[in-house]
């Protein structure tokens, strides 16, 4: 299959005649990434199926306006991003559940999950990223899994390259005390 | 800082590719899963005007009917009440001079007020009435007499 770049997506996006052809390369193109993105933040595969296909929707409606000031792979990342943690917000309110709680939730829902089918260590890292902190955990998921750049991921989270540093030094600190200390 | 190889010697002891999966030919499924929901969303929203335009049609004659009723109803009271509210009887110079009489000792124009209630009634008299107290007034200040000397006197 021809691949094509982001601005060839968008070009045809916009002709009438090729958009859902466009659209449908679109999703080929990045729905596994962001896939494991959300997965990363969300754990449970229904609600990271649900949060995709919504971001897809979104991204159907509004990709008409999109200006290409930024790449497209990171405006789908933003709004990804935007989108999971929109749904872990909203889950805690339906819940009632305090901060703690929602780590505790996640922990649960990974060790009942049955699309997890990592061997014991990967299960204590995975428990390792729960613990952090909200943005600590989405960056050094993207560092560490994605091998994003900063510069992206600066673009991502709308935060400096030298902060995003720091958050995964933070990040690579904690969760070398966590697999000492279990 | 510090020299990361060493603060990541666990985490490069745990193998990196990702231990999740998914079901069998999710991302196969997905984009038609995908283009479904999109037409399904479109079709409900072509629907959702028509059904609010089929709703409008239904309820404008009757909104029209309690419109007039209503318009009815407050015009309707309100001529009523204009036809039937009784005029509002004069009051009379001798009235409100009586009155004065007989409160002079503690009179004041509120007073004038809470007995004939309306100011537009007693208000000719009271305009009348500035001459006659500037007549008192001149009078107070050029002698000794008494205000309610006169009064007496003169009434």
């Amino acid at each position: 299959m021809q691949e094509y770049s982001d601005k060839e997506l968008l070009k045809l996006f916009r002709n009438e005649s090729h958009r859902n052809f466009a659209f449908d390369l679109i999703i080929k193109k990045y729905q596994e990434k962001l896939y494991w993105h959300i997965r990363k933040i969300i754990i449970n595969h229904d609600d990271t199926d649900d949060v995709l296909q919504n971001i897809f929707i979104k991204v159907w409606k509004g990709l008409d306006k999109f200006r290409e000031d930024s790449h497209l792979f990171t405006w789908l990342y933003k709004i990804a991003t935007n989108e999971a943690l929109n749904f872990l917000k909203t889950k805690k309110r339906k819940n009632f559940l305090p901060f703690f709680d929602t780590e505790n939730q996640l922990n649960r829902e990974l060790e009942s999950d049955p699309y997890f089918n990592g061997d014991e260590l990967q299960l204590k890292l995975q428990k390792a990223i729960l613990s952090l902190p909200k943005k600590q955990r989405m960056v050094f998921n993207m560092k560490y899994f994605d091998e994003m750049k900063y510069e992206d991921m600066a673009e991502i989270l709308n935060t400096s390259t030298g902060s995003l540093k720091a958050s995964y030094h933070h990040a690579v600190k904690k969760i070398e005390k966590y697999l000492t200390d279990n | 800082m510090k020299d990361f190889s060493k603060i990541g010697s666990r985490l490069s002891k745990i193998k990196k590719e990702k231990p999740f999966t998914t079901p069998a030919n999710y991302f196969e499924e997905l984009p038609s899963r995908i283009h479904r929901s999109i037409s399904e969303k479109e079709k409900k929203q072509a629907v959702l005007p028509s059904k609010l335009e089929h709703l409008w049609q239904t309820l404008k004659p009757r909104l029209a009917l309690v419109a007039i009723i209503a318009g009815f109803a407050f015009f309707g009271y309100h001529g009523f009440r204009f036809i039937t509210s009784p005029e509002p009887s004069e009051v009379t110079q001798d009235q409100i001079a009586e009155f004065i009489d007989l409160h002079y000792y503690n009179y004041s124009y509120t007073l004038l007020l809470s007995e004939f209630g309306e100011e537009e009634l007693i208000e000719d008299f009271y305009l009348e009435d500035e001459e006659s107290e500037a007549y008192i007034d001149y009078l107070t200040a050029e002698s000794d007499i008494e205000i309610y000397y006169l009064v007496a006197e003169y009434y």
